[in-house]
């Protein structure tokens, strides 16, 4: 049996569909949403993918939100518990952090695509 | 209608129902085989159909995928669930770019080049339906491994129908009829 050229002609158009969809759904898609900070009734929204690290007013003093290499943290906050301080940085849409004593609130607000956590069959 | 074209239409009808049959039990020998991947399938039981597009007319070719179709369902349990709808649709789309493939450029491709095409049609059909019906957003993530999984197992299934197509007397004696 030989491969006719028509043949990798279809061969070769499955795999730019293969590829085409690939970057449709992983391109760009990954990089993953906002950062939504709300604190005294005011609304702050930054990028996930770019490093910086912002103050957060709040009833007891500043909050330190760091976000770096796409996943957001609080560095440091003037609480009693620190509990917010010591929740693993957050990067998926949907994760959040929360500083109650100094009402702030951090989470990730996903961009388009909700990833799905664990599919079983 | 003349005794001549009477025979011929009774060993269509029986070809279409003997395919038919060929598919329901391909069908449970594809539910025999172990998938690591849940959405990987090999597709044999398209392999009648495969077969079928140089042999049969365009209606009794309508006629093979409906009975495919259901015979899946029946063996799948599916017959009255959406995952039909799915089943129904790719198979649908995947013969009737088949049939377009084949009959356009008859020999110039091959049933690797038909299958390849087929399955992207099934798989894509597939997928959008997904988007529409179920996963939202979500289904694309899904698509690059289905299509390119799908790809390699139409490709492999349309090898070994190429080969089986050059050596069966079954299907030269089919032929000639």
């Amino acid at each position: 049996m030989k491969l006719r050229p028509l043949d990798y002609i279809a061969l070769f158009l499955a795999l730019l569909v293969v590829g085409g969809f690939s970057l449709f759904a992983y391109a760009g898609r990954d990089r993953g949403g906002d950062v939504v900070i709300e604190a005294s009734g005011s609304q702050w929204i930054y990028p996930l993918d770019v490093n910086r690290r912002e103050l957060v007013k709040g009833p007891l003093g500043d909050t330190v939100v760091v976000i770096q290499g796409g996943a957001a943290s609080v560095e440091d906050s003037p609480c009693r518990d620190k509990l917010c301080v010591h929740m693993p940085a957050i990067s998926k849409p949907g994760q959040w952090i929360a500083c109650l004593p100094n009402r702030v609130f951090v989470r990730v607000r996903g961009n388009g695509v909700q990833k799905i956590d664990d599919v079983s069959y | 209608m003349s005794r001549r074209s009477t025979t011929s239409l009774t060993r269509r009808l029986d070809l279409v129902a003997f395919l038919g049959a060929l598919c329901l039990f391909l069908s449970t020998i594809e539910y025999l085989i172990p998938k690591p991947i849940p959405f990987l399938r090999v597709g044999i039981a398209n392999l009648p159909i495969l077969l079928s597009l140089d042999l049969l007319p365009v209606p009794s070719l309508v006629l093979l995928v409906v009975l495919k179709v259901l015979g899946q369902g029946l063996i799948g349990g599916t017959l009255f669930s959406y995952v039909f709808l799915f089943s129904a649709a790719g198979s649908f789309a995947s013969a009737f770019a088949m049939l377009l493939v084949r009959r356009l450029l008859g020999r110039r491709i091959s049933l690797v080049g038909v299958g390849v095409l087929g399955a992207l049609f099934s798989n894509t059909a597939q997928i959008v339906l997904a988007r529409l019906l179920i996963f939202g957003e979500g289904a694309w993530l899904i698509a690059p491994p289905f299509l390119a999984l799908g790809t390699v197992t139409a490709a492999l299934l349309g090898v070994f129908a190429e080969r089986f197509a050059a050596r069966s007397r079954w299907l030269a004696s089919v032929k000639e009829t």
